[in-house]
């Protein structure tokens, strides 16, 4: 029996490393779980806890921290809802090696090792659901770090601009809501690189006087953040 | 590919293997079996392993060389990982079942092991423990490209409070100490970062000579270098 409700037990299967899983197997896998709401700001771990189980965030967010000598925070991953967090730590016995604390208003579902890994090891087949899981998350993970690094200054430009023009508009007036200075630090270029990019975006019919900025063709502008960026 | 007698080539791959975090937690008998499926190949330089859009119906092992694995992004190709020895390549694929995402090239002359996909998974299916370490291996990894991402993200938030810190100076070179106009929750809000985006965007920026001081305040060692950090785009 699941101690989970029936919508939490949906929430939970949004999870990249249970896509692929049914639903009864999933129920069988989270049968020893259960949903803790925090009302506040609280300690979840601390680096050293036996990993004992993992956990699904629903809502909310969770940091997990170093702490530096001086006895400070360094945050090391932020994760916000619907994800896994900790499953490494229960496919090989060990201890948590970071500390981890949720925000005011997070739900978790606490997903204790053994009642998990017990479901696993009687259906094989689950097992391999579960690696195909964490290979297409892992595809995923690929292709943004692909993105991420291609993208040039222009294109994070034309990104920010394409926000502003409506859908299903050739053209667009728009002032831009902020100082260029603040702009160009709002989307993570140097000021000198953004009247570079401005310039360079003539050729798809971005028009820049000051603070107002004539888009002339919003589909060259989307080609051009998909396909021109060198 | 049907098992053949166990070689001396085997033995050898076989010390190699053990040594490698994924195959660490396979029996050596379990190996010896993987092994005798197996093909190992020197393949020149530029010789192509797999290609996007394809199944990948091996899972490689690269024993020395080197190999490209790209991408497209928009359009463009794009160089993911250079890989060099004993590295497993095409698992992704292998696990997901899906055509491959990623192109493997090779860069240099290559000795690589060709483990047969259909074989692994055969042998997988019905052994748990090996399940477990490799659901523990890819978990792992996942969490490695997590913090890559979170860490390429960075790197322009990072840029952005530099930028930001250059604004509130007219200095254009030296030592410099700069004054925070307001408490960090409100100029997270200004930069549009979350609040822990600025914490660690500091902490990447003390690695640049940009050090915290209590009281709402950073001292910068070298502003020059700092304007360096932010215009950098990669």
């Amino acid at each position: 029996m699941s101690g989970l409700s029936p919508s939490d037990l949906d929430l939970a299967s949004k999870a990249p490393l249970f896509s692929g899983v049914e639903r009864a197997d999933l129920a069988a896998l989270l049968s020893g779980s259960n949903t803790v709401s925090y009302a506040r700001q609280t300690l979840i771990f601390s680096q050293g806890d036996k990993a004992d189980r993992f956990f699904i965030i629903l809502d909310g967010q969770v940091n997990l921290y170093a702490m530096t000598k001086t006895g400070q925070q360094s945050i090391i991953e932020v994760f916000s809802a619907v994800t896994t967090f900790a499953e490494a730590a229960i496919f090989s016995p060990g201890e948590f090696p970071l500390n981890c604390e949720v925000l005011g208003g997070t739900r978790l579902i606490h997903v204790p090792a053994p009642s998990f890994l017990k479901h696993l090891s009687q259906n094989p087949h689950l097992a391999m659901i579960l690696l195909k899981g964490l290979a297409r998350w892992q595809a995923r993970m690929t292709e943004e770090i692909a993105q991420i690094k291609s993208r040039s200054p222009a294109q994070r430009l034309a990104s920010f601009l394409l926000t502003f023009a409506p859908e299903n508009t050739k053209q667009a007036r728009l002032r831009l809501p902020l100082t260029k200075v603040t702009l160009a630090s709002r989307i993570g270029i140097a000021p000198e690189s953004l009247s570079r990019a401005l310039a360079r975006m003539k050729s798809v019919g971005v028009e820049s006087r000051g603070r107002d900025i004539i888009i002339t063709d919003r589909e060259a502008l989307r080609r051009f953040l998909h396909e021109g960026g060198n | 590919m049907p098992e053949r007698a166990f070689s001396r080539l085997d033995e050898d791959n076989l010390l190699e293997l053990q040594v490698m975090p994924f195959f660490s937690r396979f029996a050596p008998n379990d190996l010896q079996t993987l092994l005798a499926h197996s093909q190992t190949d020197a393949y020149p330089a530029d010789h192509l392993l797999f290609e996007r859009g394809n199944p990948v119906t091996n899972l490689y092992v690269l024993l020395d060389g080197q190999v490209e694995l790209s991408t497209e992004a928009d359009g463009h190709p794009c160089v993911v990982d250079i890989c060099r020895q004993n590295t497993i390549l095409g698992d992704v694929s292998v696990f997901s079942h899906d055509p491959s995402d990623l192109t493997a090239r090779t860069l240099l002359p290559s000795r690589i092991i060709a483990i047969p996909a259909s074989y692994l998974l055969h042998l997988l299916e019905s052994r748990f423990d090996m399940q477990l370490h490799v659901l523990s291996v890819l978990s792992l990894r996942l969490r490695n490209q997590v913090k890559q991402i979170a860490e390429l993200k960075l790197k322009t938030t990072a840029q952005r409070l530099g930028i930001y810190l250059l604004s509130l100076t007219d200095q254009t070179s030296g030592k410099v100490r700069i004054d925070f106009p307001h408490d960090k929750k409100r100029i997270a809000d200004e930069l549009g970062m979350q609040p822990e985006s600025l914490s660690r965007s500091l902490g990447k920026l003390a690695r640049i000579g940009v050090d915290s001081l209590p009281g709402n305040s950073v001292a910068i060692a070298d502003i020059g270098h700092l304007r360096q950090f932010c215009i950098a785009d990669d």
